[in-house]
């Protein structure tokens, strides 16, 4: 084969035609390797160990209690799961200071306790506290 | 004055600029890419409504199996162990939110417990890790 005599005066060229071919490979790698589905959670802030507990008047908090077997009861009253939206923004309405405390036996499950917790901040309120049911 | 007129009927859509666009979503993809570094328990996450979107760059998890095999960063730890742990991240970001990847079918018992751990070790900003439900 003959050399090609290039053209006098035309510099030497890398060619960059495959530049977009490499891109595309190396875009195609990280779309792979990306994560799309986001990770969602229900966030609260836990009370520190070193602060006195404060004091609440009793009139402002609403207990929901969570039993073993699945029983949810507001202030010893038996309620269904769908209630407890209804139920807190009625009561948030008439007293903007509600406190909502959450009990949960312990040998409930984490579940059901997740399910109160998901309703209360459905229904916006805007203090709570979870913690584990006595008895 | 005459002007020749030149008939030409080519068409094209010039691709001289796929590669920039190319490039650009690259570095996008570049960009937002979090790779996995941990492979943590195989849980079943509770579902709720409510769930926000947790910002991954401030975020340690915190795994619990349904047979209570606890890990953070792929190490197996006691319950006791926790609070060591998680001080020691507390001390390195003390903004750091601990996403609770915890199985849905643990009892109450455990998760109060655990709870108590992220207390002591003053990690309170906690996420408990759900999958979105869509609202009914």
């Amino acid at each position: 084969m003959p050399l090609m005599k290039r053209p006098r005066g035309t510099p030497p060229e890398i060619s960059q035609a495959s530049t977009a071919d490499i891109a595309f490979l190396l875009l195609i790698f990280f779309i792979a390797t990306t994560e799309v589905g986001a990770e969602f959670g229900l966030q609260m802030i836990l009370p520190g160990l070193g602060g006195k507990p404060a004091r609440v008047k009793r009139e402002n908090v609403m207990t929901i209690t969570t039993d073993g077997g699945g029983g949810i009861y507001i202030d010893d009253r038996p309620v269904a799961l769908r209630e407890i939206r209804t139920t807190i923004q009625g009561e948030l309405e008439s007293n903007p200071n509600l406190i909502v405390s959450i009990e949960t036996a312990a040998d409930a499950r984490y579940e059901q306790m997740i399910d109160v917790l998901d309703e209360v901040k459905l229904a916006k309120a805007p203090r709570f506290s979870i913690k584990k049911a006595r008895r | 004055m005459k002007f020749s007129r030149t008939i030409k009927t080519e068409s094209q859509i010039p691709t001289g600029s796929m590669g920039d666009i190319v490039f650009l979503l690259l570095v996008f993809f570049m960009a937002t890419t979090i790779f996995k570094t941990e492979e943590g328990l195989t849980v079943t996450l509770p579902r709720a409504e409510a769930g926000l979107q947790v910002p991954r760059e401030r975020v340690t998890h915190v795994w619990a199996d349904s047979r209570g095999n606890i890990t953070i960063d792929d190490r197996f730890l006691t319950m006791e162990s926790v609070e060591a742990v998680l001080a020691q991240k507390m001390r390195e970001n003390p903004a750091l939110l601990v996403g609770c990847n915890l199985d849905s079918g643990l009892p109450y018992s455990f998760v109060d417990e655990l709870l108590m751990q992220l207390r002591k070790a003053n990690a309170i900003n906690v996420s408990f890790t759900s999958l979105k439900e869509s609202g009914t």
